[in-house]
């Protein structure tokens, strides 16, 4: 029923107002509808759109759904909403299992077969096939390589595949899951994955013969040189190859290889020499978990390699270091973690901008020539980064440290010293400072699980030494009675003298006394280093309204680990003072 | 001094926007159309998408070109998914058509997160969806899953 119309919109009256006005009697209210709430209707209103998406938004929506770490349920659930939902999850090109992820190792299986008659039946290439699974029975196997059969056929771009027996079943019982001869049929493949699976001899180089791949990495698998040494030619576009606790390889040798970016190679079994021949490698990982011994490496003509990453024995003797870092000429980011004891260790190296080293070695054995040097972390606790390092990398993951974030740094040293402080070790500590090293930023984190108290200052202060000048210190010292940071901190403030101090303390006591004596002790010690009536100094503590702009400046100078505690802050200011007239 | 050049977008209600270059370059499909468009490519049609969603969309692009590396990013995507059901959908599709990767899988996120923790019958009444199974069809159904505790 038409109704006063304006702005061009016609209006009309609706609903139970029209029913009465035909019927005679009188409306109780009335509704009103117009062509611009229609419009605004399918816009706004509620109405089933996701069935509409096109498919490409509705399994990107799916994608999103797949939970790590429990069973599918939601796209189980998704599937089940309508006959569209029944289709769209069907036709869904992410395949993604996991063992680990069932609680009943049936239901895991007959998962696996549902989704994948589910979606072959749609006649669809794969984007992924994600497969991890132990075997226990023939069944098991049986249904395995029906699926990665029917699923290889079609094609796939990304295949990850898990398969190791059961640790509960006897090697007999089932064969080493071997993969399947369709394999090599998966033309268009840009990432795989092979871990614990056997590959039959008789095609073992076919394993690198996709012309496609970008990512490669075989973990316990069985190869030999010639699978390494054939990626050059079979894979010309590889940008990452990982090869891990793979047996039967004795040498790594890729010469000639335009694409490859990164390399890793995770060995536990001598391996002779790695020879890389190529003009783009960024990245080389070495870890030699058994400490078998280094290979000979030669990778001096990859110009771009500037971040190696070495997890072993570099050299059977300390002498050996310059050498070692002279096999990466343009080296600008090193990780090493090396396990046993050295004297006169001696870096020389113009390019090296980052230093992480884990290594039993004192402070007074160690000579810098590294005029870039931006960062420099020590450590001889393993633990202390390893949840860092593990974070780890391959196949995109990122690469630690964050070297590109660090690029604002100068010469900053960053400690986490285990075993036993006294004050002998700060007395090396001191030593190593002057060795005019050009470090500006000291950060140190002592805990004390190693640490006891700080006993015999006196001697400390008896060094003949002013205290060493740097910008910034930051100290934190976890879960500490106190007094005994008191000692901490006295000791820190002989060895430096700092423009500006972040004290961390995280103790399992918060006793607000207890903190601002140790805030009070800290700033007159600070202040006893200047010239008292020029100096002033700014406590920023954790609540302080100018908390937030002075953490964000102090932050700039160094690279933070995430760490817990608050903290406070001290910055000594110059105070000009009026001369006054004569 | 130059000024940067201006693009105006045209919604498929007639709505039109002028925006930054750099800002419209944020869609992929614009740029395209910019790239392959010659020199007189100062408007561009965008049928697809409606002028409400159309300035939804212009206002994510704009934060996330001019200051991509600021802290408040973060917040600034969770508030901005925080609407309705049907403007999270415009968006999601408009990100779709228009190539806008970030967009696209914030809003698909935000939509995927809508499923998690609901029933069946949930998620159905969440977004209208009609379960169109016969009752055999959905005893059947229901048989194929029974080894699953998921459904």
């Amino acid at each position: 029923m038409l109704a006063p119309s304006f702005a061009g919109f016609e209006a009309y009256f609706v609903d139970g107002c029209v029913r009465d006005l035909l019927l005679n009697t009188t409306p109780k209210d009335f509704d009103v509808i117009t062509t611009a709430d229609l419009d605004q209707a399918s816009e706004f209103g509620d109405m089933d759109r996701i069935s509409q998406f096109p498919d490409f938004i509705v399994h990107h929506i799916l994608s999103f759904c797949n939970t790590l770490d429990g069973p599918p349920a939601e796209l189980v659930r998704m599937s089940v909403l309508s006959k569209t939902w029944f289709k769209l999850t069907a036709s869904f090109p992410i395949l993604e299992f996991d063992i680990r992820n069932f609680e009943s190792r049936t239901s895991f299986f007959k998962y696996v077969e549902y989704t994948i008659s589910r979606f072959c039946h749609e006649n669809l290439t794969a984007h992924k096939l994600k497969l991890v699974a132990t075997l226990c029975e023939p069944a098991e196997l049986d249904i395995v390589n029906r699926c990665l059969d029917l699923v290889l056929r079609k094609g796939v771009k990304a295949l990850e595949i898990h398969i190791t027996n059961s640790s509960d079943v006897p090697a007999s019982a089932v064969p080493k899951y071997c993969l399947p001869n369709t394999l090599l049929s998966a033309s268009m493949l840009e990432s795989l994955v092979i871990r614990g699976c056997e590959l039959p001899s008789s095609y073992m180089v076919g394993v690198v013969k996709f012309k496609y791949l970008i990512q490669l990495a075989l973990i316990d698998v069985q190869i030999d040189d010639e699978v390494i040494k054939c990626v050059t030619t079979s894979c010309p576009l590889l940008q990452e190859l990982y090869i891990a606790r793979c047996h039967g390889f004795k040498r790594f040798c890729i010469y000639g290889h335009q694409h490859l970016q990164r390399v890793g190679v995770y060995y536990h079994t001598p391996v002779e020499k790695i020879d890389i021949e190529a003009p783009n490698l960024c990245y080389l990982m070495v870890v030699d978990t058994n400490y078998i011994g280094a290979p000979r490496i030669n990778v001096s003509s990859c110009k771009k390699l500037t971040t190696v990453f070495y997890f072993g024995r570099p050299l059977p003797n300390s002498n050996g270091f310059t050498d070692f870092l002279s096999k990466f000429p343009f080296i600008e980011n090193l990780v090493l973690y090396t396990g046993y004891r050295c004297n006169n260790l001696n870096w020389s190296s113009h390019s090296l901008r980052t230093l992480v080293l884990h290594i039993n070695c004192d402070f007074k054995e160690m000579e810098f020539n590294t005029p870039n040097l931006a960062l420099f972390i020590y450590a001889r606790n393993y633990n202390v980064l390893r949840p860092e390092v593990d974070k780890h990398w391959y196949l995109g993951g990122k690469c630690w440290p964050p070297v590109r974030d660090l690029t604002h740094m100068k010469g900053c040293m960053q400690c986490y010293p285990d075993g036993h402080i006294d004050v002998l070790w700060f007395q090396k500590l001191r030593l190593f400072l002057d060795k005019k090293n050009g470090f500006k930023v000291l950060n140190l984190y002592i805990n004390s699980i190693y640490s006891q108290k700080l006993t015999d200052l006196e001697k400390l202060k008896a060094i003949d030494l002013p205290p060493y000048e740097l910008e910034h210190v930051e100290l934190q010292l976890d879960a500490f009675p106190f007094e005994e940071s008191m000692a901490f901190v006295d000791a820190v403030l002989c060895c430096c003298r700092p423009r500006s101090l972040t004290l961390r303390l995280s103790s399992p006591v918060t006793d607000v006394e207890e903190q601002s004596n140790i805030v009070k002790f800290t700033f007159e010690k600070l202040l006893e280093q200047e010239d008292q009536s020029h100096t002033n100094i700014q406590i920023v503590g954790p609540s302080s309204s100018h908390a937030q702009k002075h953490l964000m400046e102090l932050k700039s100078l160094s690279m933070i680990l995430p760490r817990e505690g608050e903290t406070t802050s001290f910055i000594k200011e110059e105070v000009v003072q009026e001369e006054a007239d004569a | 001094m130059t000024s940067s050049k201006t693009i105006v977008l045209r919604s498929s209600d007639g709505a039109t926007f002028e925006v930054d270059e750099a800002v419209a370059l944020h869609s992929l499909m614009i740029k395209h159309r910019i790239e392959t468009g010659g020199a007189d490519s100062t408007t561009i049609d965008v049928p697809e998408v409606t002028g409400n969603t159309l300035s939804k969309v212009i206002e994510y692009c704009k934060k996330h070109v001019e200051a991509p590396n600021s802290d408040d990013l973060k917040s600034f995507d969770t508030d901005f998914v925080k609407v309705d059901q049907a403007v999270l959908c415009h968006l999601a599709k408009a990100s779709y058509y228009m190539n806008i990767k970030g967009l696209l899988d914030l809003s698909s996120k935000t939509i995927a997160d809508m499923f998690k923790g609901k029933t069946v019958e949930q998620i159905r009444e969440t977004f209208h969806i009609k379960n169109d199974f016969t009752p055999e069809e959905e005893e059947e159904l229901r048989k194929e899953n029974s080894w699953n505790l998921f459904v």
